[in-house]
């Protein structure tokens, strides 16, 4: 009876709730005497699924603008952030940006969560010269000449899928099996690791694609383990990666599987039972890609002053490259300080410059190698490395709590 | 025989949601919206009771049934009762069940939880399948139900009136039965199987938000292909959606699962435009 | 009251009127860019929803296909723009093919089997975008999205954003003109009449499932039209605004709006937009406070807004003493009507294994009272639903004129001039005892949408036609003082005299009246008599089934006697009442009246 009254609690708090929300919250405070740097960010608290990633991306973001207002701001400028309470849909995300743009131009635009969010302001945003930074993999921000004031902050895919590589050679697999979702990324991460494994001599015996809505993966792991691949690369997040493991470990199915960096922000792979998965017979073959800010590291001093930051503001849920928002906001205030203004194009023009995205104190990636060509950070190949299933606090493996 | 067994599970799943939707259907001829939602909260009570409270199994069985059973008699006393009409009902219980969802999302996040199951966990072979106990469990249970509840109607006084009501409201007032009564019981015996199923498919399908929608979706067709009010209709219409998604995922692709699924509703609707099996009804003047 | 006798004077189309001129002039009265992209959405969602109201609240059709047009139309509107083509008129009459074409398709399959196919095909349909988008994914995007579309131009001139709000409230407006004119002409009350009965509706003329298709059809141009104004409004098209979600929230706005009406959808399509908008403000809470919303609104506004606006205007009418329309009284005469000769011959119908009719047989002639009668179970009203096309029977012929009307389905068999009423009258609920009426001469001059939406000269003619009939009957009937009361609220007696007036408005070679006087009082009995032996007068071949004997035998100029399924006996009242076997067999057993619900075995 707990869980109902808990529950019409919840429910008398919403209703009271009413009057005390406002629409957009404007957080940060604008104390200097400039006029404060404006930066918008897709939020809100209910995105189905992607839910946690998008919280902990905005909280990312906040984290970032504290750390860059205690440092005194940008060039001076102390920066206001505009919530757009959108819940990653783009229809909504639009409409919040338009009715800022009427109100007043923001400087810049971040978005943590929903690749749809970022194809759809994309274009406005260009069209009105304000800086976009967006953790989404999309073809069309890292093209300087089709989006001159945008930059991804995501590693790009092929870096994701090229860091397989290493593994593949030491561990020995020729045959390749993969099976991936149908979200925009996870069909990009499945057409992409088919044409690398293939260019590097490796057999891509199976590429399987599965709805990620379905509840059952039986079929796909039947169709992938008549191909009888070596290793399976497999990419989910949220409860397909559960019925993948799941129904692996029916089949009885002995083979390696190597889990894109999503299903590291899966908590049921990261936590132990009852909540989650880890210890059980279903990871034992498995190991996740990771990048390095993922794996506590005592000397990463920038990333370790994000996380304390993010442990403030509620913690990070998933991993740490659900916290690119941080990296954004103190890129944009290492160009302005290495171009001396706040003009868009000229923070853009200085991000290119491996001094200034090489030395921004960012924390998922050391440094973003931006250039006038593209504006996907060229990450080495290494950036990501494969660990066994460990438990995640805080976006990290490894950490005391 | 794996992907026989898979699918078997799977439309096992959608059939239990068929059926309560049937149960509510045939009793008072509304739609009931919410019951995958009462199925999804089943499975996290389940959770709730294996993991939070550390109960045993067969408490947290009670557990589910008795606390979905309130949640679906709350839902007819607020969502059904007050509303006349059965259009305005699919608002007001798609209402409830957004409801509840939003509620499942506050109380244990958006992200999957492991509902643990009594017994063995592991998968064992049958007949040269691969399946696990849970599911095994799954298909027997949705079978005993459908059987269970045939039987139920056919031999007991309660089972007609609900037959005859279903058939004919005014008639049924007139001998005697207490239609309110009935419509209210048959909610509070979904919300009593909702919870049920809810412990037997949270070690399938996780405890997720996300399973009310997918659930209430595929028991819809499941209802839709094996005819309205047939609660054996439902039971082959859910096993008809599980093989057909798994085999056509199997050898065709994801992408084609849904568009196999809906080819074989317009033949079974082509053949038999009620489902397989719905009623037959002459036209009446 | 004054006040409101004053706002009654001015014609009812006025107010949306008003309101679209609103609309328009809103960014001058300094609107902010909130305020009309809220409208924007609003008038988006309630295309979609007025869609949705044609074919669920008029047509009966619970289809949820709407989203699938609507998507159909944005993919229209969004290729076409990145194939060059931005002009938004273009944009508009493609989307509004394309979503008749998937309306079509869609809507023939699942009205052809009828009941809930309809409901689960289009529902299948919602679910089938993404994955038709995405097996089309290189015209779509697929789960991408369909971004970088050019702004829309208009004859040459680009549209700004600004200039685009003008184009969505101008589609708006224009549409919901022609939604109103249709419902408001014959095909509205016709949609009503299906809804309500479809055995009625065939009885006076109409297809059932293409009049249901119609419906379902042209409810999928609005969705198109949305479809296509959101791809221009955001430039952006993706799965996104495609969901089972978007579904339900057009039904919600839908009933929340009141199916039945017309400026309903825009007002569900406000409370819904409105509703959504402020949910996220809700943070963690939005999904539980739409829920709450749409649950509380559903309880509140059980029947819809405009439901309640209807019943409150028409108490504030009540009060005030506002009539409507022309009380004037028409002449009583009723014209000629050229009767035609039915003939029954050795029909058989078996249900199963019982024996409703083993070839009966039956001459009905122009100008005289045919009257068919026989113990309960001898097959009257089987014999009448043969005649009208219902069942199918098993053996016989039944010719009018000579000509054999064979098997062909009932609305065919109405045009061919046979009217009918019900043992137990079929009026729809909503409509007028006027509308009523007219709605029986559905087939007896074609009008088209196209003219119902245009108001073309054709249709303003054919509608004065069927007005000035309509007029005519109910005066024959004395009905003419209630010619604005709901229809459904009227006596029984009253209620029987309105299906004679609607079997008479479609002037029919033969009419047949089922038990008509059953439930009656004496005076009504009176009244109902004289106007029978009246049409009868006129040249009608008029065909009676009935239980009071007394009425049969003052009013027939020829009796067939039924039983068990075959003509006992047959002539004229004298010879009927002289009649010894007749005696034995129906006067004889004289329960009739105790067998309770009368009629239930043979339906209606």
């Amino acid at each position: 009876m707990i869980g109902r009254r808990a529950r019409w609690a919840a429910l008398a708090a919403a209703l009271l709730a009413l009057p005390a929300c406002g629409a957009a919250e404007e957080a940060g405070t604008a104390g200097a005497a400039e006029a404060p740097y404006v930066i918008m960010v897709s939020a809100g608290s209910d995105a189905g699924p992607v839910t946690d990633q998008l919280i902990t991306g905005v909280n990312s973001v906040k984290a970032g603008v504290e750390t860059v207002n205690e440092a005194g701001g940008i060039n001076g400028r102390q920066i206001k952030l505009i919530e757009s309470p959108d819940n990653a849909n783009p229809t909504k995300a639009v409409s919040g940006l338009r009715a800022q743009l009427a109100k007043e131009k923001p400087d810049a635009y971040i978005v943590t969560a929903g690749t749809q969010v970022s194809s759809a302001v994309a274009p406005i945003l260009n069209q009105n010269k304000i800086l976009f930074m967006n953790s989404a993999n999309l073809d069309e921000t890292a093209d300087p000449k089709q989006h001159p004031l945008a930059f991804n902050l995501a590693a790009s895919p092929r870096v994701v899928v090229e860091d397989y590589l290493p593994v593949f050679e030491a561990e020995g697999y020729k045959k390749i099996g993969i099976l991936h979702g149908n979200s925009p990324y996870a069909k990009t991460f499945g057409e992409l690791a088919e044409t690398v494994f293939k260019e590097n001599g490796y057999e891509v015996v199976g590429n399987v694609e599965y709805d990620s809505a379905a509840l059952d993966m039986t079929a796909q792991i039947s169709a992938l383990r008549d191909a009888a691949p070596d290793v399976v690369v497999f990419n989910a997040y949220g409860a397909p990666t559960g019925y993948v493991l799941k129904g692996m470990t029916k089949l009885g199915w002995d083979v390696p599987m190597l889990g894109e960096t999503s299903v590291a922000s899966t908590p049921l792979v990261t936590q132990e039972p009852p909540d989650g998965l880890l210890g059980l017979p279903e990871v034992k073959n498995l190991k996740i890609e990771v990048n390095a800010a993922t794996v506590y590291d005592p000397a990463a001093e920038a990333t370790n002053k994000a996380v304390e930051k993010m442990k403030a503001l509620g913690g990070i849920k998933g991993a740490m490259v659900n916290v690119l928002g941080y990296d954004g906001v103190l890129l944009i205030a290492a160009g302005a300080k290495s171009a001396g203004s706040t003009d868009a194009a000229a923070i853009a023009k200085a991000l290119e410059d491996p001094k200034v995205n090489g030395n921004a104190g960012t924390a998922v990636y050391g440094s973003y190698p931006y250039s006038a060509d593209s504006h996907e950070p060229k990450l080495p190949r290494g950036t990501h490395t494969f660990v066994p299933p460990a438990p995640i606090v805080n976006g990290q493996m490894g950490a005391s709590k | 025989m794996t992907l026989i067994y898979a699918g078997l599970s799977l439309g096992a799943v959608y059939a239990l949601v068929a059926i309560g939707y049937n149960i509510v259907f045939v009793a008072s001829r509304s739609f009931n919206f919410a019951q995958a939602q009462l199925m999804m909260i089943g499975a996290f009570v389940a959770y709730a009771g294996h993991v939070t409270f550390g109960l045993p199994a067969v408490a947290v069985i009670v557990l589910a049934m008795v606390v979905v059973m309130v949640i679906a008699a709350i839902e007819e006393r607020i969502a059904v009762r007050p509303v006349a009409d059965h259009q305005t009902q699919l608002i007001t219980t798609l209402g409830f069940g957004t409801v509840l969802t939003g509620l499942a999302q506050l109380i244990w996040g958006t992200q999957p939880l492991e509902v643990p199951f009594i017994g063995s966990k592991e998968a064992i072979t049958l007949a040269g399948g691969r399946v696990y106990t849970f599911e095994i469990g799954l298909i027997v249970m949705a079978v005993v139900l459908v059987v269970g509840i045939h039987l139920y109607t056919r031999r007991r006084l309660n089972g007609l009136a609900v037959v005859a009501m279903s058939q004919d409201a005014e008639a049924a007032v007139l001998r005697g039965v207490n239609v309110r009564m009935l419509a209210f019981s048959a909610f509070a015996v979904t919300g009593l199987l909702a919870g049920l199923m809810g412990f037997f498919i949270g070690p399938k399908t996780f405890a997720v938000a996300t399973l009310g929608s997918a659930l209430a979706l595929k028991g819809f067709v499941a209802l839709a292909i094996g005819g309205f009010g047939s609660f054996y209709g439902g039971l082959a219409g859910g096993f008809t959606v599980g093989l057909v998604e798994e085999h056509a995922a199997r050898y065709l692709g994801s992408e084609f699962s849904n568009l196999s699924v809906f080819a074989i509703l317009l033949l079974v609707l082509m053949i038999r435009p009620t489902g397989l099996f719905g009623k037959v009804q002459e036209r009446m003047v | 009251m004054k006040a409101w006798t004053a706002l009654r004077a001015v014609p009812s189309w006025a107010y949306p009127a008003l309101l679209g001129v609103l609309l328009l002039a809103l960014p001058f009265l300094g609107a902010g860019y909130g305020l009309t992209r809220q409208v924007e959405l609003t008038l988006i969602m309630a295309l979609i929803v007025s869609g949705l109201n044609l074919s669920l609240g008029y047509a009966g059709q619970l289809a949820i296909g709407q989203v699938a047009m609507y998507a159909a139309g944005a993919y229209t509107a969004a290729i076409l723009s990145k194939a060059g083509t931005t002009d938004l008129l273009v944009h508009l009459v493609a989307a509004g093919l394309a979503a008749l074409v998937v309306g079509i398709l869609t809507g023939i399959p699942g009205l052809r089997l009828g009941s809930w196919s309809l409901a689960m095909t289009s529902f299948f349909l919602v679910l089938l975008v993404p994955d038709v988008v995405t097996i089309l994914e290189e015209h779509t995007g697929g789960a991408h999205g369909l971004s970088g579309i050019p702004a829309a131009t208009l004859f040459g001139y680009q549209l700004a954003p600004e200039d685009f709000y003008f184009c969505v409230v101008a589609v708006a407006i224009l549409w919901f003109a022609a939604f109103r004119n249709i419902v408001a002409s014959r095909h509205g009350i016709a949609f009503q009449v299906l809804k309500q009965s479809p055995v009625l509706a065939s009885s006076v003329g109409m297809s059932i499932f293409r009049t249901k298709l119609a419906g379902y059809a042209i409810g999928a141009i609005p969705a198109g039209l949305a479809g296509a104004l959101f791809a221009n409004l955001d430039l952006f098209v993706s799965l996104d605004a495609f969901t089972f979600h978007v579904a339900t929230g057009a039904l919600a706005a839908s009933i929340l709006g009141g199916s039945v009406s017309v400026y309903g959808a825009l007002i569900g399509a406000g409370v819904v937009e409105y509703g959504t908008s402020q949910s996220t403000s809700f943070q963690e809470y939005s999904l539980v406070f739409f829920g709450l919303f749409l649950l509380i609104g559903g309880v509140l506004m059980s029947g819809g807004l405009a439901g309640a606006a209807r019943k409150l205007v028409a108490r504030l009418d009540r009060a005030a003493g506002v009539t409507r329309g022309d009380a004037a009284e028409a002449p009583t005469r009723l014209g000629r009507i050229a009767g035609g000769t039915l003939e029954v011959t050795g029909v058989t119908k078996a249900f199963g294994g019982n024996q409703a009719l083993a070839g009966a047989a039956l001459r009905a002639e122009p100008g005289r009272v045919t009257a068919l009668i026989g113990p309960n179970g001898s097959g009257k009203t089987t014999l009448l639903n043969l005649v009208c096309g219902y069942y199918r029977r098993d053996a016989g012929t039944i010719t009018l004129d000579g000509k054999e009307i064979g098997t062909a389905a009932t609305h065919r068999i109405a045009r061919l001039g046979v009217a009918r009423t019900f043992q137990t009258p079929l009026i729809p609920p909503g409509i007028t005892v006027r509308d009523v009426v007219a709605s029986g001469r559905y087939a007896a001059d074609p009008a088209s949408f196209g003219g119902a939406i245009l108001r073309s000269r054709r249709f303003r003619r054919v509608q004065r036609r069927d007005r000035d009939r309509a007029a005519e009957a109910l005066a024959l009937v004395g009905l003419t003082h209630l010619a604005d009361t709901e229809a459904v609220t009227l006596p029984l007696g009253m209620r029987r005299l309105l299906e004679v007036a609607r079997a008479l408005v479609a002037e029919p070679k033969v009419l047949l009246l089922d038990e008509v006087a059953s439930g009656l009082d004496e005076a009504e009995v009176e009244t109902l008599a004289a106007l029978i032996r009246r049409i009868r007068d006129a040249g009608c071949t008029v065909i009676l089934v009935e239980h009071n004997f007394g009425l049969v035998l003052s009013l027939a100029d020829e009796i067939v006697v039924l039983a068990r399924g075959s003509v006992l006996a047959s002539g004229t009242p004298a010879e009927i009442e002289a009649d010894p076997r007749v005696r034995d067999e129906y006067l004889g057993v004289n329960d009739e009246d105790d067998a309770v619900p009368a009629g239930k075995e043979e339906g209606v």
